[in-house]
């Protein structure tokens, strides 16, 4: 720390992302579609991230994990493509931890306007990675209605 | 009887000698006081390596294992946390206090967020420590941000100069919510205490375990005192260390005051004897431990 004469050792250090309003559209990762998928304000924070949840039931499991991808640079204001140079998991995605998996999930099931698990039902093996918990929230979006969602 | 472990630098040490003392005085301990002096320090991979061997996650008399990370995420979700290249201090440029600013913002957001989804795990069903923190009672989104707080009264301290700050003591239950229920200003706080307990919780076991948080400033220094009411030195202690070592690198890095000593007091510290194989089973874990450190 700064009183300490050297820098954080407990935390990655990172310089903020700045900018107006964006809107993610999954092409913008070489992917699918040209509709808005995701818009969020930087000037917000993670809160502001919305889905749109049509078209996230839309997504293959393959675009959903982009769109993860998309959402954790959001969260921790970053180019996507440095977050999805991260550490992989032996299943070849993006390894993140059950914490960061959680708010993925989480801020997924806001879009939805409803929580789409309760964790004491998921393995924690669907916690560990992009890959795993894209496979479960295209499994638990799958039979969603999309009426009244956020 | 009190027992006291020689303070060392790193939290690995700490959490090692903790272990040796209270297994060598029979496995139970009342009011057992560990202290780090460089919480910052990296810890031993060797000793880590031997606890992270031993913690996998699991069903174990009637409880979950959980890992060392899974644990210290608990007190401060560190992945949710996108840390500056600096810290706070008056005379940051208007883009620079945004970035800390920004940063511990989206911390909060995001955790508050996820709060009532990650109420939905048994081990979380009264709520989180670090909810608890920054989202009194700590169940939902929008209650008392008690860590924001202590971070606006710590630089107001840092504005005006000062390096020392001797006023606070261990919150007790009923003090800490009267306090935080009053809707008081920042600069109004007499006492750095972080409230995690509640004085209307009549259980005796279980959560929380972590009863009370405290911060002192002396010589420009933030030092953090953790009370446990019951420390569980394989399944959790380890994991508290971190955990406790990161929130306290949070608000030092928020408030530019530098890091101080990390203790912690456990008023029943235990080593699971029963649950680990036994005395030879916390005697294998530590003797795995003391010779990675050799090797290490």
């Amino acid at each position: 720390m700064a009183g300490s004469g050297r820098g954080p050792l407990f935390f990655p250090t990172a310089a903020p992302a700045a900018g107006p309003s964006v809107h993610v559209k999954p092409s913008d990762s070489g992917s699918v579609g040209s509709t808005p998928t995701m818009s969020w304000d930087p000037r917000r924070g993670p809160s502001a991230i919305q889905l749109d949840p049509a078209a996230v039931q839309a997504m293959s499991e393959v675009e959903i994990q982009r769109q993860v991808l998309e959402m954790l640079a959001c969260l921790r204001r970053r180019p996507v493509q440095e977050v999805a140079a991260g550490a992989p998991h032996t299943d070849g995605t993006v390894a993140i931890d059950s914490m960061t998996a959680v708010w993925v999930i989480a801020t997924v099931g806001k879009a939805f306007g409803r929580r789409l698990v309760r964790l004491s039902d998921v393995d924690r093996d669907s916690l560990r990675s992009v890959g795993s918990v894209s496979k479960l929230i295209k499994q638990t979006t799958a039979s969603l209605s999309v009426m009244g969602a956020a | 009887m009190s027992d006291y472990v020689e303070p060392t630098e790193n939290l690995s040490l700490a959490w090692l000698r903790t272990l040796e003392l209270v297994h060598a005085r029979d496995g139970r301990r009342t009011n057992v006081l560990t202290t780090v002096t460089d919480p910052i320090a990296p810890e031993e991979p060797a000793v880590r390596a031997a606890i992270d061997g031993l913690l996998v996650p699991d069903k174990r008399n009637g409880g979950t294992i959980q890992t060392v990370d899974t644990v210290a995420n608990t007190i401060f979700p560190h992945d949710l946390y996108t840390a500056p290249d600096l810290a706070w201090s008056p005379d940051l440029d208007n883009d620079q206090a945004a970035a800390l600013d920004t940063a511990a913002t989206d911390l909060y957001e995001a955790y508050g967020d996820m709060l009532p989804l990650l109420c939905t795990t048994a081990a979380n069903s009264r709520g989180t420590y670090f909810g608890r923190m920054i989202s009194w009672p700590g169940k939902g989104p929008g209650g008392v941000n008690q860590l924001a707080e202590r971070v606006k009264y710590l630089r107001d301290v840092r504005r005006a100069g000062k390096s020392a700050y001797n006023l606070s003591d261990m919150t007790i239950g009923g003090q800490a919510e009267e306090s935080i229920s009053d809707d008081r200003e920042a600069d109004d706080l007499d006492d750095l205490g972080l409230q995690v307990y509640a004085s209307t919780d009549r259980r005796q076991r279980g959560f929380p375990c972590l009863v009370h948080v405290d911060f002192t400033l002396l010589d420009g220094r933030l030092s953090l005192l953790a009370v446990y009411r019951h420390q569980y030195l394989v399944t959790k202690a380890y994991g508290n260390l971190v955990g406790l070592a990161r929130l306290q690198a949070f608000v030092a890095q928020q408030t530019g005051f530098a890091v101080g000593e990390l203790a912690v007091q456990a008023t029943l510290a235990d080593t699971e004897a029963s649950a680990f194989g036994g005395k030879r089973g916390i005697d294998a874990l530590i003797e795995s431990a003391k010779q990675s450190v050799q090797v290490g």
